[in-house]
C-alpha cells in the first residue's frame, strides 16, 4: 500500500533557508543597495554629531560592489581561522553563512566584517556543537578579548532573525557520489569518481561565498560543484537518469507513477529536481531534464564569478571602512602625518586597525 | 507603542530561563515566554538556548510546540514566545483519578510518533522524549517540547555525547556510551512511554546509572552478541548479569489487557539492538494503529481534573 507524503522538496521549502534566505536576484541586488544606502546615511550621521571637524571629503564612502568585496575576503578569512582552530567544515561554511547574512541586513560602514566575523565563527561553533569557550577561542585569536567577540553576538542572532539552521551542501555531494557510482560506474572508474569528489568538495568552500546560496538549492549547489570539475560526468548523470523515459509517453507517465509511490526516502534526498526553488508543479521528465540542466549550468556559472579581492584591493576597502565607522581618526591620522613625515604612511595602512562599530 | 506581548506571571524557572505566562497583546491569544538572560553566562547565549531556537525555527507541525516569535528585550534579554501548553502527559499519568482507556492511550501514542517522525525526516534527534516533554493543548492535542537538548545528524562519522535523554528513558545503547547512535534513541524513549501509558508507573525507573543498566535489562534481556552484533566492544558493557528476554506471556502478564499488536510495536520500539528497532514509519504503520479502537479524537482525550 501507498503511504501519501511529503516530499523533501515541501520539507526543504519549509526550512528558514528557503523561507527567509533564498531570493531572486533582483530581490538580493535591492537588499544589498538598501543596505549600502543605511550605511551611507550613518556615515553622514557620523560627520554630522562631529559638527563638521571632520569634512566630508575626507572621508570615502564604499559602493555595494566594494562592500561585496571586502565581505568576500573576510569569508575567506573564516576559512584559514577555523583551520588554525581546527573546527570542523560544517562549522566554517555555518560561520561564513553567518556574515553573508548579517551583511544583507546591515552594511560594512556600520559593522567592521573582520569584528563580525569573530562573533559568526564562535556562534556557528556552538550552533553546530563543536563548543569552544570564549576564553580559550579568545585566546587563540590575537587581538581579541572574550568581550570584544560577544558583544556582537546579540546583534548577530538578530540580524540572523534567529534562525540558525543552514544546509550545507555537503551532504548532497556525498550523495550524488554515491549516486554518480551507481548510475554511472559502467563509464567512470571509482578513483576517477573519488577524485572528482575530493576536488568537487574543496570548490564548496568557494560556492559558499557566491551568491549562488542565496537563489539555489544544496543539492543543485552540489552538482554544479561536481559539474565545474567535470562537466561531462554531470551532464551524463542528468542525461541518463531523467532523459531515459522521454521514448514513449507511456513510460513517461509510468515513470512519474513510480515515483510518487515509491518516494524512497534516500533517493528523493539526493534528488535535485524535488528540492529545486523553482519547480512548482510536477513537470514531465523530459521538461525536469531540461530544468535541470539549465538551473546547473546556471548555479556552476555564479560560483565562478565569486569575488576574490586581492589583498591590496581589500586592505584599500578595509581603510575606507575604518574611517567611516570612526571618522574623528581621520583627524588623528592627518596630526599624526604631519608631525611624522614619510614612511610610516604605507605602514599603518597594512596596519589592520580594530575599528569599533558605530 | 504598546509591548507586543505582555508577561503576568512567572511559572517556571529552568536552567537557562525563566518562563512567564502572557498575551500576544493585539490578539489575546495565551503565550508561554521563556526568558534567557543576557550576559548571565561566561560562554554567551547558552547552547541549550541556541538549540530550541534553532531547531524550532525550522520544524513547524501539528505535534510540535510552536514558536511564535523571537524578540530581544531593551535590556538585551533573548525571549521565546511558545505557545501555551497548559498541561503535560505526566501530570495525566499521575492523576490517579483519571482512567485510560485504550483508544486514548493509542491517540497520545500517535500524537507523539507523528512530531517525532517529523523530527526525524528532517535528521533531527529529539533526544529528550520523557511524558513530562509531551505537553499538551486544551484542545488535547499533544506537542512534543523541551528541545534544548536535540541536534542534527551531519555525518554519519561525527562523535556524539552519550549523556543525553533523562536516565528512565534512555536506549542500551546510551546506557553502553555509544557515540555513534541514531534516531533509534528517540524511538526507545517513545517504547518507555508507550508501556508507562499503559502501567501507569514508570517502566524502567533506575535509581542511578549503574542502577538503570540492571533495571532495563531485567525487565528486556541483556543484549549479547547473538541478538547485537559487536555490543560486547561498547565501551560501558561490561560486569553484566545476564538475564534472558522475556517470554511473550511475561509480556501478557505484566501488560494486561495490551492486544498483540500493541505488544508487537512495543517490542519493536523496545527492540535492544538499535539496527533492529523500528523506525516511526514503521511504527505508525504498526497493526496497532490499524485495529480497533480507534484513537480518541484530542478533544475527547481525559483532562486534568480541575483542583483548587
Amino acid at each position: 500500500m501507498s503511504v501519501p507524503r511529503v516530499t523533501f522538496d515541501e520539507l526543504y521549502r519549509r526550512s528558514s533557508q528557503y523561507r527567509l534566505w533564498s531570493y531572486t536576484r533582483e530581490e538580493l541586488q535591492a537588499k544589498r543597495e538598501a543596505v549600502n544606502n543605511k550605511g551611507c546615511l550613518k556615515v553622514d550621521e557620523r560627520l554630522k554629531q562631529l559638527n563638521g571637524e571632520v569634512s566630508e571629503d575626507l572621508i570615502t564612502k564604499v559602493t555595494v560592489e566594494e562592500e561585496l568585496k571586502l565581505i568576500s575576503f573576510n569569508s575567506r578569512r573564516i576559512g584559514m581561522l577555523a583551520k588554525h582552530l581546527n573546527l570542523p567544515s560544517q562549522v566554517r561554511a555555518t560561520a561564513v553563512s553567518f556574515l553573508r547574512k548579517f551583511y544583507l541586513v546591515n552594511s560594512v560602514m556600520e559593522y567592521h566584517p573582520k569584528l563580525v566575523l569573530l562573533t559568526c565563527l564562535f556562534l556557528a561553533a556552538k550552533s553546530e556543537n563543536s563548543f569552544i569557550s570564549i576564553n580559550s577561542f579568545s585566546k587563540r585569536i590575537p587581538k581579541t578579548t572574550p568581550e570584544s567577540i560577544l558583544k556582537l553576538e546579540f546583534e548577530v542572532l538578530q540580524s540572523l532573525k534567529f534562525t540558525l539552521f543552514v544546509h550545507h551542501p555537503f551532504r548532497p555531494l556525498y550523495g550524488f557520489f554515491y549516486d554518480l557510482q551507481d548510475v554511472l560506474g559502467d563509464e567512470f572508474t571509482i578513483e576517477e569518481l573519488g577524485r572528482v569528489y575530493d576536488k568537487a568538495r574543496k570548490l564548496i568552500d568557494e560556492a559558499l561565498i557566491s551568491d549562488a546560496v542565496f537563489h539555489f538549492t544544496p543539492p543543485q549547489i552540489a552538482l554544479a560543484c561536481f559539474k565545474s570539475i567535470k562537466p561531462e560526468l554531470v551532464d551524463r548523470y542528468l542525461e541518463k537518469k531523467f532523459k531515459k523515459e522521454s521514448k514513449s509517453k507511456v513510460k513517461v507517465a509510468e515513470a512519474i507513477k513510480e515515483e510518487q509511490d515509491e518516494g524512497e526516502v534516500q533517493d528523493q534526498d539526493q534528488d535535485p529536481a524535488k528540492a529545486s526553488a523553482n519547480t512548482e508543479a510536477k513537470p514531465k521528465k523530459i521538461d525536469l531534464y531540461q530544468e535541470l540542466s539549465r538551473t546547473v549550468e546556471e548555479c556552476t556559472a555564479m560560483i565562478r564569478t565569486t569575488q576574490n579581492p586581492t589583498k591590496e584591493e581589500a586592505t584599500d576597502i578595509d581603510r575606507k571602512v575604518h574611517y567611516c565607522i570612526s571618522p574623528s581618526l581621520v583627524l588623528k591620522r592627518k596630526r599624526e602625518d604631519t608631525s611624522e613625515p614619510s614612511g610610516d604612511d604605507t605602514k599603518r595602512q597594512r596596519t589592520e586597525t580594530p575599528a569599533t562599530p558605530m | 507603542m504598546p509591548p507586543l506581548y505582555t508577561k503576568s506571571k512567572k511559572v517556571g524557572e529552568g536552567t537557562y530561563a525563566v518562563v512567564y505566562l502572557g498575551h500576544h497583546t493585539a490578539t489575546q491569544r495565551p503565550i508561554a515566554i521563556k526568558e534567557i538572560k543576557a550576559g548571565q553566562f561566561k560562554d554567551g547565549l547558552d547552547m541549550s538556548a541556541i538549540r530550541e531556537m534553532k531547531y524550532l525555527q525550522e520544524l513547524r507541525h501539528l505535534n510540535i510546540i510552536e514558536l511564535v516569535d523571537v524578540f530581544s528585550s531593551q535590556e538585551g534579554d533573548l525571549n521565546l514566545v511558545l505557545e501555551y501548553l497548559p498541561a503535560d502527559l505526566e501530570m495525566l499519568i499521575k492523576d490517579r483519578s483519571i482512567l485510560f482507556s485504550p483508544g486514548d492511550i493509542k491517540s497520545w501514542l500517535l500524537m507523539t510518533l507523528r512530531g517525532v517522525h517529523h523530527c526525524h525526516r528532517n535528521h533531527i534527534l529529539h533526544r529528550d522524549l520523557k511524558p513530562n516533554n509531551l505537553l499538551l493543548s486544551p484542545q488535547g492535542e499533544l506537542k512534543l517540547a523541551d528541545f534544548g537538548l536535540a541536534r542534527s545528524l551531519t555525518s554519519p562519522n561525527e562523535l556524539l555525547t552519550h549523556n543525553v535523554v533523562t536516565r528512565w528513558y534512555r536506549a542500551p545503547e546510551l546506557l553502553f556510551e555509544s557515540r555513534h547512535y541514531t534516531e533509534a534513541v528517540d524511538l526507545w524513549a517513545v517504547g518507555v512511554i508507550f508501556a508507562e501509558l499503559m502501567l501507569r508507573v514508570p517502566y524502567l525507573p533506575g535509581r542511578d546509572d549503574l542502577d538503570q543498566i540492571d533495571v532495563t535489562f531485567q525487565a528486556l534481556g541483556t543484549p549479547t552478541e547473538e541478538n547485537w552484533s559487536n555490543v560486547s566492544s561498547l565501551p560501558n558493557y561490561n560486569d553484566l548479569k545476564i538475564y534472558p528476554e522475556p517470554t511473550r506471556s511475561e509480556l501478557r502478564k505484566r501488560f494486561i489487557g495490551a492486544t498483540e499488536a500493541a505488544l508487537d510495536l512495543m517490542c519493536g520500539l523496545l527492540c535492544l539492538n538499535p539496527a533492529n528497532r523500528w523506525d516511526t514509519e514503521r511504527a505508525l504503520l504498526s497493526g496497532y494503529f490499524k485495529e480497533s479502537p480507534d484513537p480518541t479524537v484530542p478533544v475527547d482525550l481525559p483532562k486534568l481534573s480541575k483542583k483548587e
